[in-house]
């Protein structure tokens, strides 16, 4: 906007004068302002740019000014899967991420990945070399720092710690180790040492399975959050959904095990509320009534082993009826292709390998070992040692073992239960060095700061598939000055007197390991040149065969005879369970501020952290969601807002990982609680497997209330044709008599200026959505949407143009859940357009919903008007510090306090991509627009397109038998269509409706009509 | 001057002289007290100055509106002040073409109100403007941007009614005045003579003058009482158009008009019992008219009250179970308070209005009339903010507390509204001299009653 | 966008390199520049009239900068650049230095080395030109006066308008006969419109012809496609070279 606000092009010229070094960047930044710089009136641009045109002094190749360019690369860093992806850069800045077509992710990222960018420009990260002294952290130069490291690094007993790796990274540290004579520590703290103990002992294979859950058509789960956090959510979601794909006859039942839904529970046809723990006896006593029933070789060999475990002889223990497991093992059994998922990190306990080999062996006997999961190594995770090695070298530490630590890229000084102690033993360390980028938790603590650069500005590569490495290239200039982690270890190992490697950098060490694969690729054929850019352009290439491998390893004896720990008898007291979210994920997601901002799947809060229970938990004490309660177990406690949430058992209590920072930025510190001092560190004595659920706790009410912002105002849709949720039997049946008109159009077609080819629309898929919320993040990367803060939350005054509703349905027994994702529905007969005093809220001739905001005057009364309540209003100017605008997209206008916007199905793109049309004399073709929020959807819930093109997709989509528009009744004719849910739960007669509070509309058989024409 | 041989006294009536004399006393004699009142509203007056600069500076964030309440204070009390509006252009108007006499006393004070009254609403629009700064875009004119207002938005509509109401009123109220202008640059000399005498726009008290003055004053009555309808209907449709469940009602009209009336007349009963008192015009504003005034209080209290219960019965009858679902949260949910103040001072307090005794005792008239008046800005906020506080999305539902910043600007409003009618109280005769003269004439020839 | 990701190793290090010298960050890129520098040996007089070529109107570079200097309209640039001077008497092509248009939404404003290709040679002996040498020297890029400037909410893209036979004295006035360069045209949103409704006015028959590309004619009934949706006359806006009157068009 001209008053205020931040400019958005040229960065050159954004942000304050940096300090230090940070001078130099001004002038790399300002070169790239091209003609845009001017602009850079007010706000952040530095005084002297402000009419000044500046040019390149020499042009960089390949860089059109003011037009994007593409990176392909890798993030390894943005949650439990890599994750390729397509850098979007404009004048040398990456302003968009974008997931690549030809990685495992097929183009899809997750909310976490998106946010990679704001780790990027992160305003608090470490600008340069620092060392501590008494006086705090003082700058320091590069050179004296690495001598200093390197003489802690020769004087021995170092060890190097860093997150698990897979491809060319492994091979260096490894041999960095040995150089320096050092030793290398990989970990990670939400692993996976349990699984691969489990597969180890029940295959003799140290690898994790592939579960191909497209090909499934039972599915149960024993609590991995496999479509937010665990082993590889972006795949796993797409597979999921292709399993669920209701027009072609087919959707997976699904059946979750766990005493808490998670994200991936709220997804489940059916719920068996096991207590914390049991999962174990769950999964055995259904594998022995599946093994009674198939009474095949592979149950022969099981059947001892399971025999004690009669569903009644587990009932008590699980808290599930004999009856329900028989049913549970009934339908494995009659399946074609069942599918077991093992528990994640929340249903991780002390028998955490237990559970996961009673899953495998569910699988074995149910036939999906071989078929659904399958041992071909196409998931590859680094490995790392277990929890419990951690703590071994935590004792070392504090015995003064330990001469040097260096810390790259991990950070367990938060990421470690304080009961592990440790953050004491790290104080008995001589020297610690953090390369990490950030002044984390275990930084503050290093004696040197030795900053090192993000994923999107250093060299890497990591095998996501057998014999396909994807490369990690620099798609920019480093924001602050760091360094290429590698290379300060390069330059340490050269100082410590070294000469093991005889490269000068890391790029030229990893170049010549890429020479090495080349050579053992092809001896003859593309020259390493050709093939290097051709892999660098794609993001990876073929670096081998894929692994050799036998897809259904045979039971080892060990597994076939294993000796499960019996069904104990039921346990009173309240059991703790702590699980990560999509945002924060281990923690590294805390300090973005999208990511605290981001309305948590489940519970749709905010800026904090809090404590779930069940609502008959919380009457006796008299709690509500936002009392603060105090959590206990033996190891610690803490002290958070309560929850009510009717998707945990009334016997356990949840609280999520990843908030109550005491460093690592201002977005983080102080924030919420840390879950993790809830743990008294206990881990599974086979595996080593840190146990995060299971504690006994004690829950009191403090009697105080604090502060906890969730962005969902009601839990029920009161039967309004919002969200729809149909039993599958229905929605076949619709198929069935349902025929698609590809000649016709949708009425919402006809909104449009008649001589206009486009009405854009879109779909979305409430089947297939997970509620991962991938799209919102993309939204707010792609479209400036500026972060508000709790309090502004508080007061409704989040800017998110699309929003991820979480609508519970009541059910026969238990609810289900639909994720009801809510944006612009760009009507046809829009409220907010006649009411614009100013035309700022107008109809365009492609039917879209103009919203110009140089014109608006901010009366508000299209928000008003608006039913679906997806207007955003600017109530301030929210400034951006940075580096942080650097990530502005130049194509969208920044806007400023007194403005009203809202999501424009990224009219930028359309324009765009008319653009392209118009110069090749053509019309847009159906599928050349992707919308920020379709692009990046893991399961395809939204597609976007022409509706005026009766055989368009979108057009095809809208007219299928579950199309439904949201609050139809207004006839505002939305552009918007979406497909109702679809469970094989039974539901009540009228096909939903809750017995809620507001009973109004119950009573109201003319709703009930309404709905039924939907049915 | 044909009154001047019935110029004799009687009994209980004064004389033309008196009248003279006595009515514009006022504007002679200072008072200490005047200027404290006038201090405090200029200071509270500062303080809504204030509010607003930084409103401008921080954004709209400082008022409490969130964003399915995108409206609050604000916009109510700009309701509230175009509901006040009304009664003067009523009694003016409306009452002088059906001649009911007693309007005379009261009518002046009335149409002052009135004037101060749209003024103090017309300030609201630009308040709650996200970008005032911009105001302009509303305006149609030529522009380089070859772009124009939207004439289908009923702000626009808004825009244009009030501007017309004002327009108006101040000539009606200004016409009014001349007469009584002439005898104050009678009585004066010296600056204030000539002033006076440039605003009585050389009149005379000719017959001609009178011939011409009661044409334009019958045109004008005219002109103004349609007026009197349109312009509370065109600020109810600013609700009506939208299709917030609440707001979406055939009713909204006549229902907002008589609602303003309502309004109106209580503030009149409001400001002249206090001035009667302080300007010692017992002689002239008597119970007689007050009574009057109270019966039209009564009558309107009813329509209101009427037109509650038709909303409920409309919700019902519609069948919308948004729509009813709406209007039962309105009643029992967290703005059930608001709501039952509302019912309590518009239709049950001015019950008591039946009897006489009330009616004709000013205390209890004044009590009347002031919850009257919170009644009825009650009234307006329940229907703006329950109404979006609880609308289509349950995901959405929010509800809007108001903020340090609005509370000061509503009550600055009250404070410029007091300030400008002071200053008229001390400038000009607050009772039409004129009509007054003409009243007590017709009531020396006649005799006592009525 | 494949030669894009060909050249994406290339560019990173390029880009680096090269920024590298823009920003002058470090001391071996300064050194770089100064060596070069000192190649370029100033010319003399003699010299340059060999190099300088014939000129139609027979303006000297000296008139050119006086000129630029004396010109009331537009403001000074830091360097007195005369465009007429380039263009007419030096015959330049404006693509020569303000490339890219044709791709991108911005016009390219000619890198320092550009003009340094020529300036290491020519004309070495003016105050002007030494100081543009001053400037390269120290890596600093010149902070020309900015005569057209957008508001930041407006989106021109140039190169829409250069596909659709804009052609640059519409918008920019005679730029070649220009000593000092002063802004042309308002930039006014009404100066916009005029033009973008009076390119609606006449037909274009290959819309027509474009949709029927778009929607072939049915092969099988099931396959139909909505050639009779539209009128015959297709608004050209959306196919073929004709301003949009949208306000989502330039604002959003």
């Amino acid at each position: 906007m001209n008053d205020g606000g931040v400019r958005h092009d040229g960065s050159g010229a954004a942000g304050p004068e940096p300090t230090g070094d940070g001078a130099t960047r001004r002038e790399f930044l300002k070169v790239l302002g091209v003609a845009g710089a001017g602009a850079a009136a007010t706000a952040c641009g530095p005084p002297d740019a402000g009419d000044k045109l500046i040019s390149y002094l020499i042009p960089p190749e390949d860089i059109i000014p003011g037009t994007n360019v593409t990176y392909a690369t890798v993030l390894t860093g943005a949650g439990p899967e890599p994750l390729g992806v397509h850098a979007t850069v404009r004048d040398g800045r990456v302003i968009k991420l974008e997931g690549n077509p030809d990685s495992p992710n097929v183009g899809r990222l997750s909310a976490l990945a998106h946010s990679a960018l704001q780790d990027l420009y992160d305003p608090d990260r470490v600008p340069g070399p620092r060392r501590r002294t008494e006086a705090g952290l003082v700058e320091a130069s590069w050179d004296e720092a690495i001598a200093a490291t390197a003489a802690a690094v020769a004087a021995g007993r170092t060890v190097l710690l860093t997150p698990p790796v897979v491809g060319s990274a492994a091979r260096f540290y490894q041999e960095w180790a040995e150089a320096v004579g050092a030793r290398w520590v990989a970990w990670e703290p939400l692993g996976l040492e349990a699984q691969r103990t489990a597969q180890r002992i029940a295959f003799d294979r140290d690898e994790i399975p592939t579960y191909a859950l497209e090909r499934a058509d039972r599915v149960v789960c024993f609590g991995a959050d496999f479509l937010g956090t665990w082993l590889g959510p972006v795949e796993l979601a797409g597979r999921f959904v292709s399993g669920r794909f209701v027009d072609h006859g087919v959707q997976a039942k699904y059946t979750f095990v766990g005493p808490r839904l998670s994200l991936s529970g709220l997804k489940a046809d059916e719920w068996l509320p096991a207590r914390t723990g049991s999962e174990t006896l769950v999964a055995l006593a259904t594998a022995r009534e599946v093994a009674r029933r198939k009474a095949d070789g592979r149950a022969a060999r099981v059947e001892a082993t399971l025999a004690p475990f009669t569903p009644e002889a587990v009932e008590e223990a699980s808290g599930i009826t004999a009856e329900r497991i028989r049913d549970l093992a009934r339908e494995i059994a009659g399946a074609r292709s069942p599918l077991a998922l093992p528990p994640g990190i929340a249903g991780q306990g002390v028998g955490a390998t237990d559970a996961h080999l009673a899953v495998a062996l569910l699988n074995y006997v149910s036939g999906a070992h071989g078929d659904t999961v399958r041992f071909d190594g196409a998931t590859i995770r680094g490995r790392h040692v277990p929890y419990a090695a951690m703590a071994g070298l935590v004792r070392r530490m504090g015995a003064g073992e330990v001469e040097t630590l260096i810390v790259a890229g991990s950070n367990p000084a938060y990421s470690m239960p304080a009961s592990s102690g440790f953050a004491e033993a790290l104080a008995a360390v001589p020297n610690v060095i953090s390369l990490n980028p950030h002044l984390d938790e275990t930084a503050t603590a290093a004696g040197w700061v030795l900053p090192s650069h993000h994923e999107l500005e250093a060299w890497g590569d990591a095998l996501v598939r057998p014999g396909y490495m994807a490369i990690a290239q620099p798609v920019m200039q480093p924001v602050f000055d760091t360094r290429q982690r590698e290379d300060v270890l390069l330059q340490m190992a050269a100082a410590a007197g070294s000469d093991a490697f005889d490269v000068e950098d890391y790029r030229s060490y990893f170049e010549s390991v890429w020479r090495e694969l080349h050579g053992r690729m092809y001896g003859a054929g593309p020259s390493f040149e050709e093939w290097w850019h051709e892999n660098l352009s794609r993001g990876g290439g073929a670096v081998g065969p894929g692994f050799p491998s036998d897809p259904a390893p045979s039971l080892t004896a060990a597994a076939a005879n294993y000796r499960f720990a019996a069904p104990g008898g039921e346990g009173d007291d309240l059991t703790l369970v702590t699980y990560p979210t999509v945002q924060f994920y281990d923690g590294r997601g805390a300090n973005r501020p999208w990511m605290q901002e981001f309305p948590d799947a489940v519970t749709k809060a905010v800026w904090n952290a809090w404590v779930e229970i069940h609502p008959d938990t919380a009457e006796p004490l008299g709690v509500e969601t936002g009392d603060l309660v105090e959590v206990r177990t033996e190891a610690g406690s803490v002290t958070a807002p309560a929850y009510v949430y009717r998707g945990i058992r009334v016997d356990t209590v949840a609280v999520p990982l990843g908030q109550g920072h005491t460093a690592y930025g201002r977005t983080a510190e102080g924030r919420g609680v840390n879950a993790l001092h809830l743990l008294d560190g206990s881990a599974d004595e086979r595996s080593g497997a840190l146990a995060f659920s299971g504690a006994a706790v004690t829950l009191t009410a403090t009697g105080r209330s604090g502060k906890l912002v969730v962005m969902q105002g009601h839990d029920y849709d009161e039967d309004r044709e919002i969200s729809e949720i149909i039993h599958f039997d229905d929605a076949m049946a619709a198929v069935r008599e349902h025929h698609v008109d590809l000649t016709a159009l949708v009425e919402a077609a006809y909104d449009s200026d008649p001589q206009s080819p486009y009405r854009w629309g879109m779909t979305i898929d409430l089947n297939a959505c997970t509620g991962c919320g991938a799209c919102v993040t993309a939204c707010y990367a792609e479209n400036n949407l500026p972060v508000v803060g709790e309090d502004l939350c508080d007061q409704g005054r989040e800017m998110s143009w699309m929003q991820i509703m979480r609508y519970f349905e009541e059910a026969e027994e238990g609810f289900q859940t639909v994720h009801f994702p809510t944006l612009c529905q760009q009507c046809g007969d829009a409220p907010c357009e006649p009411v614009c005093p100013v035309y700022a809220a107008y109809h365009t001739a492609e039917g879209l919903n103009g919203q110009i905001y140089n014109r608006c005057v901010g009366t508000r009364y299209c928000a008003n008007n608006c039913p679906y309540k997806v207007r955003r209003f600017n109530w301030f100017t929210y400034e951006r510090p940075y580096p942080l605008n650097l990530q502005l997209n130049p194509d969208v206008t920044v806007r400023s306090k007194g403005v009203m916007e809202k999501c424009t199905f990224c009219v930028q793109r359309i324009n765009r991509a008319k653009l392209d049309a118009k110069a090749e004399g053509r019309l847009v073709a159906d599928g050349e627009i992707q919308t920020a929020c379709m692009q990046s959807c893991p399961t395809q819930a939204i597609v976007f397109g022409n509706l005026k093109d009766p055989a368009s997709r979108v057009s095809r989509i809208a007219k299928g038998s579950r199309g439904y528009r949201m609050l139809d009744e207004l006839n505002t004719r939305p552009a918007v269509t979406y497909l109702k849910s679809v469970t094989h739960a039974a539901l009540p007669a009228g096909g939903h409706g809750p017995g809620d509070a507001h009973g109004a509309t119950e009573s109201e058989p003319a709703e009930h009509g309404a709905a039924a024409e939907h049915e | 001057m044909a009154t001047a041989e019935i110029d004799v006294p009687r009994e209980g009536l004064p004389t033309l002289a008196d009248a003279n004399r006595d009515i514009s006393r006022p504007i002679s004699t200072p008072y200490g007290r005047y200027w404290i009142l006038l201090g405090i509203c200029g200071a509270l007056i500062a303080a809504a100055g204030v509010a607003w600069t930084i409103q401008i500076r921080d954004g709209m964030g400082v008022a409490g509106i969130n964003n399915p309440v995108n409206w609050g204070v604000y916009i109510v009390t700009f309701v509230f002040w175009v509901g006040i509006a009304h009664s003067g252009t009523l009694i003016s108007a409306v009452l002088y073409l059906v001649r009911s006499g007693w309007r005379t006393t009261i009518n002046r004070t009335a149409e002052a109100m009135t004037i101060f009254a749209v003024m103090t609403a017309g300030l609201f629009p630009l308040i709650h403007l996200g970008r005032v700064w911009y105001f302009y875009y509303l305006v149609p004119y030529p522009s380089t941007r070859l772009l124009w207002p939207n004439f289908r938005s009923p702000l626009v509509w808004d825009m244009f009614a009030i501007g017309t109401y004002f327009t108006i009123s101040l000539v009606f109220w200004y016409l009014g005045l001349i007469p009584d202008l002439a005898v104050l640059r009678d009585r004066f000399t010296g600056i204030k003579k000539r002033l006076y005498g440039a605003f009585s726009l050389g009149w005379q008290g000719t017959v001609r003058d009178w011939s011409h003055y009661r044409r334009l004053y019958l045109y004008l009555a005219g002109i103004a009482t349609p007026l009197v309808l349109s312009v509370h209907s065109v600020v109810s449709w600013d609700f009506a158009m939208g299709i917030v469940p609440g707001w979406h009602s055939t009713i909204f009209a006549p229902y907002f008009v008589a609602g303003a009336i309502f309004s109106g007349i209580a503030m009149v009963i409001t400001i002249t019992i206090p001035l009667r008192w302080a300007f010692g015009l017992e002689k002239y504003v008597t119970t007689y008219h007050f009574d009057n005034m109270a019966k039209l209080l009564l009558l309107t209290s009813l329509i209101v009250g009427y037109a509650y219960g038709m909303e409920y019965f409309l919700a019902w009858f519609s069948a919308d179970p948004i729509e009813q679902e709406s209007f039962r949260w309105r009643a029992t949910g967290f703005y059930a308070g608001p709501f039952w103040i509302m019912v309590f001072c518009n239709v049950v307090v001015p019950m008591s209005l039946w009897f006489k005794r009330t009616r004709n005792s000013l205390k209890a008239l004044f009590v009347i009339s002031v919850l009257v008046n919170i009644g009825m800005w009650y009234e307006r906020f329940v229907i703006i903010v329950t109404s979006l506080a609880h609308e289509y999305d349950p995901s959405a539902w929010q509800v809007y507390t108001p903020s340090l910043t609005e509370l000061t600007i509503m009550v600055g409003s009250f404070a410029w509204f007091f300030f400008w009618f002071l200053l008229f109280a001390k400038t000009l005769p607050t009772i039409s001299i004129a009509e007054v003269k003409e009243h007590l004439a017709h009531e020396h020839e006649h005799g006592n009653g009525h | 966008m494949t030669l894009r990701h060909k050249l994406a190793a290339g560019a990173s290090i390029g880009l680096v390199g090269a920024l590298l010298v823009v920003a002058g960050l470090g001391r071996g890129t300064g050194e770089a520049a100064g060596q070069e520098s000192g190649e370029a040996t100033p010319q003399s007089p003699l010299e340059l009239e060999k190099v300088k070529p014939r000129t139609p109107t027979g303006q000297t570079a000296e008139e050119a900068i006086a000129a630029h200097a004396t010109a009331t309209e537009g403001p000074a640039q830091p360097i007195p650049f005369s465009h007429r001077f380039h263009t007419q008497e030096l015959l330049m092509q404006c693509e020569y230095c303000h490339g890219g248009t044709e791709s991108s939404a911005i016009a390219v404003v000619p890198s320092l080395e550009l003009c340094m290709g020529c300036h290491r040679i020519v004309g070495a002996q003016h105050e002007a030109i030494q100081r543009l040498r001053g400037y390269w020297d120290q890596g600093q890029p010149v902070p020309w006066e900015r005569i057209y400037k957008t508001p930041e909410f407006v989106q021109f893209p140039h190169r829409a308008h250069i596909r659709s036979q804009v052609e640059c004295e519409e918008c920019h006035g005679k730029v070649e006969e220009m000593d000092r360069v002063y802004q042309f045209a308002s930039l006014k949103m009404g100066w916009c419109l005029e033009c973008h409704w009076a390119a609606g006015e006449d037909t274009d028959v290959a819309t027509d012809r474009l949709l029927v590309e778009r929607y072939p004619p049915p092969e099988t009934p099931d396959e139909r496609q909505p050639i009779g949706l539209y009128p015959r006359r297709l608004d050209q806006q959306y196919a073929a070279n004709r301003g949009p009157i949208d306000c989502f068009a330039c604002h959003y």
